[in-house]
């Protein structure tokens, strides 16, 4: 390949690059963004969230009991300083996510109480991201799993539940997994189900690329066979 | 003197050959994404893998259009091919991932890719229990390629009898082969993984029945589960890993399919053989089993002194399932990554130490490898025994790997810089997280992780890493995985393009 070529070659590559992040880039940023009201936030608690700090000064001034209950937590909190939340009885609220996992008089749920639970609702592809996921093993008696009927998945914002229950640092039921066992629940918000809209550039631009992919595939492949 | 040649047009057509056959595959281990998230109804999903599949195979076919070459492919084309192909192969995986919406930037979304694809398993997903159900399957399917080789997968489907990719076979990481062709010795390995996938998926899909999943959602996560456990990669469908099930028996399940995938396809073959004592007398396996236990029997007397889990199946279940899980370079996690404060000192020590050993040579699992101290240990009592006999006598060592083996001094040094390139790997990345910010402690945890493939994390690393950090970390998985050669071999090569002479001779020959 003479020096000309070589010229050629990388001019190519450069193009190839440039048109495949700008149509990338293009594509990201015209996704439409789900029009579906899924926030909670009016629903929740008085915001008398309890915090390590808090619990750490009660624990060292010795009034902090097993079985006192310490009101509204969230679950980085509780993840952040279990030792101290151990065997406390705390009001948790979450979006109940993935399975119903049916088990022995009751179920185990995993809640979560992230941006995407209880204010922004599941990310879709034109939201701006909130962080990873953040909550907490609930195990709830059979008499409150009424309610729980849909948990969350990419286009439903599941069940929102308020739980009042005890923390198990290490709970023997779940093999020293943490976990909050309901003694009472509520709903909170029904499930929602989110309205995607169809990205339609998106949709147009893989029709065009695979069209045009499956037709150089044949013509490559008659090329080779000859 | 030697004289550093600039590589001609036949090296690019050769790289760039084999590099746009990579693209050209790619589209396949996309495609069952796609028509799952049709059949869900996730159509913006569909269309984001589709765009990135018709990339790929547009970009391939382009590259092998312009690149095509009968010539033959030697030891330096290989090993540059493979390090390239493990950075070039996960950008269309990274496209689809970027366009789902659920990675704030295109690096983070190649980063899971590379992590995908090296079976780590870290990851920087947001939103990852909201994820689509096809996307899912794609981003597991990305530790099939990488836990078989991504160039074994590629030559297995698009390879037709080629000669001379020993070098590519040695360049992913693998150094012993089943039979002597390569060709065969890929489809002998599909064949031991087919056979442990329709008993691993089975098993599972029934376990996870049992732990209260309905029908199809227990398909697809047995799916899933496998592919993480067996490629030892460690994604997993929900943010509480495998803890989210809840189940001892899913757990158990699991254990002997991620101890398949440390185990080496030779040794996996000589089973399928019924060559037992091949097994019983591995230096590797045994190396491995002595190795885990002792590391094991110290991180759980770490976790029991101090009381983390006080009951026998909480140590079991917590301690000695994350201790499995690190020795098979798995990663999958049953507690939050901030469950390990509680875990003292001894018991995190103890797991990096189990990380960074890794497990068998030829397996899916990342790591120092067994077989790598086995031999160092073995070379330094010969040296004693030698030290104490009399000055006339020849003193060697030898191992059983399939057959027996004298331990030659080649072996020990190639061992041993291995060893010293994985310490040095897992301490620089950690003083980069001590320069982030972190604690050494976490530092040299999440840096060994990522150097080993193994994937748990303590949680410091995530989307709000610092684009450096993130770097950082995708170099030390990728590095780790190709096992150093041929990321050395991809900087030679790159100084040589920018360097090197242009005498339009064979530079890499």
């Amino acid at each position: 390949m003479n020096q000309t070529g070589r010229w050629a070659t990388l001019g190519i590559t450069i193009a190839m690059v440039v048109a495949v992040a700008g149509l990338v880039t293009w594509l990201r940023a015209t996704a439409p963004v789900s029009p579906t009201d899924t926030s909670v936030e009016d629903l929740l608690p008085p915001d008398d969230l309890a915090t390590c700090d808090e619990l750490e000064a009660e624990d060292e001034a010795g009034t902090l009991f097993t079985d006192q209950s310490v009101g509204r937590a969230q679950s980085g909190t509780i993840l952040s300083c279990p030792f101290l939340f151990d065997g406390l009885l705390v009001t948790y609220v979450g979006e109940v996510v993935g399975d119903v996992l049916r088990r022995d008089g009751g179920a185990w749920l995993l809640v979560n109480d992230d941006p995407y639970a209880l204010e922004v609702g599941p990310l879709t592809s034109g939201d701006e991201p909130r962080g990873m996921n953040s909550g907490l093993t609930v195990w709830l008696p059979e008499e409150y799993l009424a309610f729980v009927d849909q948990p969350g998945r990419q286009d439903v914002r599941g069940d929102v539940i308020q739980v009042t229950g005890r923390v198990n640092r290490a709970d023997p039921a779940d093999g020293g997994g943490l976990t909050i066992r309901a003694e009472d629940a509520e709903l909170l918000a029904d499930a929602v189900e989110l309205e995607i809209p169809v990205h339609w550039n998106q949709v147009i631009a893989a029709v065009v690329l695979a069209i045009a992919a499956l037709a150089l595939l044949w013509r490559e492949r008659e090329r080779r066979d000859l | 003197m030697s004289v550093m040649l600039a590589p001609d047009a036949e090296d690019r057509r050769i790289i760039g050959g084999y590099l746009g056959r990579t693209l050209e595959f790619t589209p396949l281990l996309i495609l069952p994404g796609i028509l799952l998230a049709l059949a869900r109804g996730e159509f913006n999903d569909a269309a984001a893998m589709t765009v990135a599949a018709a990339v790929s195979l547009l970009v391939g076919l382009a590259m092998t259009n312009r690149w095509s070459t009968q010539a033959a492919l030697d030891w330096a084309h290989g090993l540059v091919t493979v390090g390239l192909a493990w950075l070039v192969m996960p950008i269309p995986i990274a496209i689809a991932f970027f366009l789902s919406g659920n990675f704030a930037s295109f690096l983070d979304a190649y980063f899971e890719a590379i992590s995908g694809v090296t079976t780590s398993g870290l990851t920087m997903l947001q939103d990852l229990d909201h994820f689509g159900d096809g996307m899912q399957l794609m981003r597991h399917l990305t530790h099939f390629a990488g836990g078989q080789g991504i160039i074994l997968v590629v030559l297995t489907v698009l390879a037709k009898g080629r000669a001379q990719l020993g070098t590519l076979f040695v360049g992913e990481g693998r150094d012993e082969r089943i039979v002597p062709s390569i060709i065969r010795t890929a489809k002998l390995i599909y064949v031991i993984f087919a056979a442990w996938f329709v008993a691993g998926f089975t098993v599972l899909w029934l376990g996870l029945l049992h732990a209260g999943l309905d029908v199809y959602p227990a398909a697809l996560h047995s799916i899933s589960l496998f592919l993480a456990a067996f490629d030892t990669g460690g994604f997993s469908i929900h943010s509480t890993s495998v803890a989210y099930y809840h189940s001892a028996l899913v757990e158990t399940i699991l254990i002997p399919i991620m101890l398949a995938g440390a185990v080496s396809f030779p040794l996996h073959y000589d089973l399928w053989q019924r060559k037992w004592h091949n097994a019983t007398q591995h230096l590797d396996l045994r190396t491995l089993a002595t190795t885990t236990f002792t590391l094991t029997t110290i991180l759980l007397a770490g976790l029991a002194a101090i009381g983390t889990y006080p009951t026998v199946e909480g140590l079991s279940r917590k301690g000695l399932w994350t201790a499995l899980s690190a020795a098979t370079n798995t990663g999958f996690s049953v507690f939050p990554g901030s469950g390990y404060e509680s875990w003292g000192q001894i018991a995190p020590g103890a797991l990096v130490a189990i990380m960074l050993i890794g497990s068998m040579a030829g397996s899916t699992a990342g790591g120092i490898k067994t077989l790598r101290v086995a031999l160092i240990a073995k070379s330094v009592l010969r040296d004693i025994r030698k030290a104490l006999a009399p000055p006339s006598s020849v003193v060697v060592a030898t191992y059983r790997s399939r057959r027996r083996q004298v331990v030659t001094d080649s072996q020990v040094r190639a061992a041993v810089i291995m060893t010293v390139l994985y310490l040095f790997t897992a301490v620089g990345g950690a003083l980069v997280h001590v320069y982030h910010g972190a604690s050494i402690e976490t530092g040299l945890f999440e840096s060994t992780s990522a150097t080993a493939n193994v994937g748990l994390s303590v949680g410091s690393i995530g989307p709000a890493n610092p684009p450096s950090l993130k770097i950082v970390t995708m170099f030390q998985m990728w590095a780790g995985r190709l096992e150093f050669l041929s990321a050395f071999a991809m900087v030679g090569y790159a100084y040589a393009v920018l360097r090197g002479k242009r005498l339009g001779a064979d530079a890499l020959r």
